[in-house]
């Protein structure tokens, strides 16, 4: 018999720290907290238990009603967690705490809460791993007494009490409930032999998915994805329940089926961004700003140039007195500042006389001498009164 | 004036308003201020943005608490259609200020939170108004070394932020103190509302004396997102909703941002006069003689060529001084009634006090 492990995410009434129960070895920072999060998704877009609309102490779930949340199926074969134990099967639900409990769903600011309640295992068989009807009808009491197990103790605790608890390996809820018997999972002899019709991403071994692609599905796809999952080998990770896919965290899912899907297709996979190379801060200047190989080819360019117009230039005029200094008037635009610089372009141009660029020059730099700002970050002079701020 | 990118971070207790403010700013902004916009650069995060607001402007409904997984938004700030600055800004979880780091198994959102404290050119320190309020009722006392504010813990963020930024020659972060949920303050004090306002601003001194510390430039800016007063908040009356004051904090980094780089683009000008300058001496001296302008004219050339290249950029700096300074008394009028401290001083009607 399988044992199965709970893994439970969520935040207590004061703490604000989320990882409530993790299996020994098993890191927040790895495959199993990737997963966990694509079903979460920060609590968006799940969807308010139907139970407890606005009916305030109404506890009962209507008959037949399923719990609202978001289903999380995924299997690693090569983990990479601590102890090498991440390997198997995590399952589980997504949803808002009020869900699971009528005590324990909001914190000190009265926002509701919402969690994931699951059970990370090595299944041997599919049947191991409850049917997705089974899941559904009976999360509500199986999450839910797992969120109370490791909730109730330290609810109201002080927070610098609130740690990751190491969550313990037991005897799964479904396989309590003699899960053949009661209908949960389907033995092995009376599993049904139909063939199911072929479905993109889905072969005759379970799921075929590439890296590089998430495949899309409608809601109604979920069972049928579920059951493919529980004999898939391969690794993979279905998250179910979306009502808009463009409000789905794609990463690491695999498989999703959300509500505004109608046929299956494919999307590509999130690309992984790569930090950014440290900032050279303060030149002001960023990395990206840069451009090492336009500098080094203007660099080899100006020295080019520089060659030519040495062996181009023309001797000096007999009557240019060496030293003097010229005024920019009557030397045309080539002196202007600004049209003869090009560094870092490193064009070649051409420079009609060293006279003209020596007399514009002169005037250029002393003329603009003026009295330069503080080099310190100054704000402006205030000229309103901050004993009014009138318009709060 | 080419875009450049600044780093903001919030740090703040959970449930003080951070994920609130940070739509009420883009709400305001999205919309323009003075020509000014600020969007989201991914269209997507723009309509998730949107739909949380217009959830909260319909239904009321406010955004759930954060998770131990940071949500990364990328803005841009624009003067009509023209990029201005970048703006990187990670919405953190309250708690993910007071985990260790250190650990071998520390989650990935406390690790992150350390290292772009480092990076960050503004930090938002947000002080929930519910406990400014009551710590007002108190005296406003010194010395508040615990509390639900967790003002010691985050300080020594920012003071450590600020040392480590100013060793690696870095500028200083700019400073927010941001007075969240002021529409209780009048409940919880028994004041007039802006009376209330006036003790704190009068106080805070007190309360974050890290914000009046040599070398930091702090903006104190109260805000709030409705008339809600004090009671059970899982939804708000929207009709009572009133936003305040919720885009000001991010203009104010912008012009820092900004005074920033007219400070480093006026010493580079400085630095490219006195280059021309001696470039010119140069050239006069190696002109110097009947031969040398034959003889010489390689170096000549050189010279001449150097000064080409600094006019060219003495012309593009002072063209982008020019524009920022524009931007700054375009902007500055958004600022000019708050409160603004710098070097432990505060500014007020051109004059420190």
């Amino acid at each position: 018999m399988t044992m199965w492990t709970p893994v439970v995410y969520g935040r207590t009434h004061r703490a604000d720290r989320w990882w409530r129960a993790l299996p020994a070895g098993i890191s927040p920072n790895g495959w199993i907290a990737d997963a966990v999060n694509a079903a979460v998704a920060g609590g968006r877009g799940l969807r308010w238990p139907e139970a407890v609309s606005e009916a305030a102490g109404e506890t009962s779930r209507p008959e037949g009603s399923r719990l609202e949340g978001r289903y999380l199926l995924a299997r690693r074969v090569n983990g990479g967690d601590g102890m090498n134990r991440a390997n198997g099967v995590l399952m589980g639900v997504a949803c808002y705490a009020r869900a699971l409990s009528q005590e324990m769903h909001t914190d000190e600011a009265s926002r509701e809460l919402y969690c994931f309640v699951g059970w990370w295992g090595t299944p041997q068989t599919p049947s191991d791993i409850p049917s997705f009807a089974a899941l559904t009808e009976n999360c509500e009491r199986w999450a839910g007494d797992v969120y109370q197990t490791y909730f109730e103790q330290v609810w109201k605790e002080h927070p610098a009490r609130v740690h990751t608890q190491e969550s313990v390996p037991e005897t799964a809820p479904w396989a309590q409930d003699d899960p053949v018997a009661d209908g949960l999972v389907e033995s092995p002899a009376s599993a049904p032999e139909v063939t199911p019709p072929p479905l993109l991403g889905v072969g005759p071994a379970g799921f075929t998915s590439r890296k590089d692609e998430v495949l899309l599905y409608p809601a109604s796809h979920a069972e049928r994805l579920w059951d493919e999952g529980r004999r898939t080998k391969v690794p993979f990770t279905l998250v179910t329940g979306w009502d808009a896919s463009a409000q789905a965290l794609l990463r690491p899912v695999t498989h999703l089926c959300a509500a505004d899907i109608h046929e299956p297709r494919t999307v590509p996979a999130p690309v992984i961004a790569q930090p950014p190379p440290p900032s050279p801060k303060p030149g002001g200047r960023k990395p990206e700003d840069k451009k090492p190989d336009a500098d080094l080819l203007g660099q080899f360019l100006t020295e080019v140039g520089k060659v030519i117009r040495s062996l181009r230039s023309p001797a000096p005029e007999k009557n240019q007195k060496p030293g003097r200094s010229q005024g920019p008037a009557g030397h045309g635009s080539e002196g202007r500042p600004g049209r003869t610089g090009d560094l870092g372009t490193g064009k070649s141009r051409h420079v009609s006389s060293q006279g003209k660029e020596e007399s514009s020059g002169q005037n250029f730099f002393s003329s603009q001498k003026k009295a330069s700002p503080p080099v310190k970050a100054k704000f402006p002079e205030k000229t309103g009164d901050v004993n009014e701020l009138d318009d709060l | 004036m080419g875009v450049s990118k600044i780093t903001v971070t919030m740090l703040g207790p959970s449930h003080s308003g951070k994920t609130t403010f940070m739509y009420g700013m883009y709400a305001t902004l999205s919309a323009g201020i003075e020509g000014y916009f600020l969007n989201a650069k991914d269209p997507d995060k723009d309509l998730d943005l949107m739909d949380n607001w217009d959830l909260l402007c319909d239904e009321g409904q406010l955004p759930p608490p954060t998770a131990d997984v940071p949500i990364s938004y990328e803005f841009v700030f624009k003067h009509g259609v023209r990029s201005l600055v970048d703006i990187d800004w990670m919405d953190f979880r309250g708690g993910a200020t007071v985990e260790r780091a250190g650990a071998p198994e520390s989650l990935s959102d406390v690790v992150k939170l350390r290292e772009r404290l480092k990076e960050s050119d503004s930090i938002y320190l947000v002080l929930d108004g519910r406990y400014v309020g009551e710590w007002i009722k108190d005296g406003a006392p010194a010395t508040v070394t615990r509390g639900p504010m967790k003002v010691s813990h985050l300080s020594n963020h920012i003071s450590r932020t600020v040392e480590e930024r100013i060793n690696a020659g870095l500028p200083a972060p700019s400073l927010v103190v941001l007075i969240t949920k002021i529409d209780v303050l009048a409940e919880i004090t028994g004041m007039p509302k802006k009376d209330a306002i006036f003790r704190a601003m009068d106080n805070l001194q007190n309360l974050v004396p890290i914000a009046f510390s040599e070398g930091v430039t702090t903006l104190i800016c109260p805000v709030q997102l409705g008339d809600f007063g004090i009671g059970d908040h899982r939804k708000v009356d929207p009709a009572k909703l009133d936003v305040r004051y919720m885009h000001k904090p991010i203009i104010f980094s912008l012009l820092y941002d900004i005074n920033c780089r007219i400070a480093r683009d006026s010493r580079r000008l400085e630095e490219l006069r006195a280059r021309g300058q001696a470039t010119e001496g140069e050239l006069e001296q190696l002109r110097a003689g009947f031969w040398n302008g034959f003889f010489k004219r390689s170096q000549i050339a050189e010279r001449i060529d150097g000064l080409g290249g600094i006019r060219a950029a003495v012309e593009e700096v002072s063209q982008e001084l020019e524009t920022a300074r524009t931007r700054v008394d375009q902007l500055w009028k958004e600022l000019n009634t708050l409160r603004i401290v710098e070097d432990g001083k505060i500014r007020e009607n051109g004059k420190s006090r």
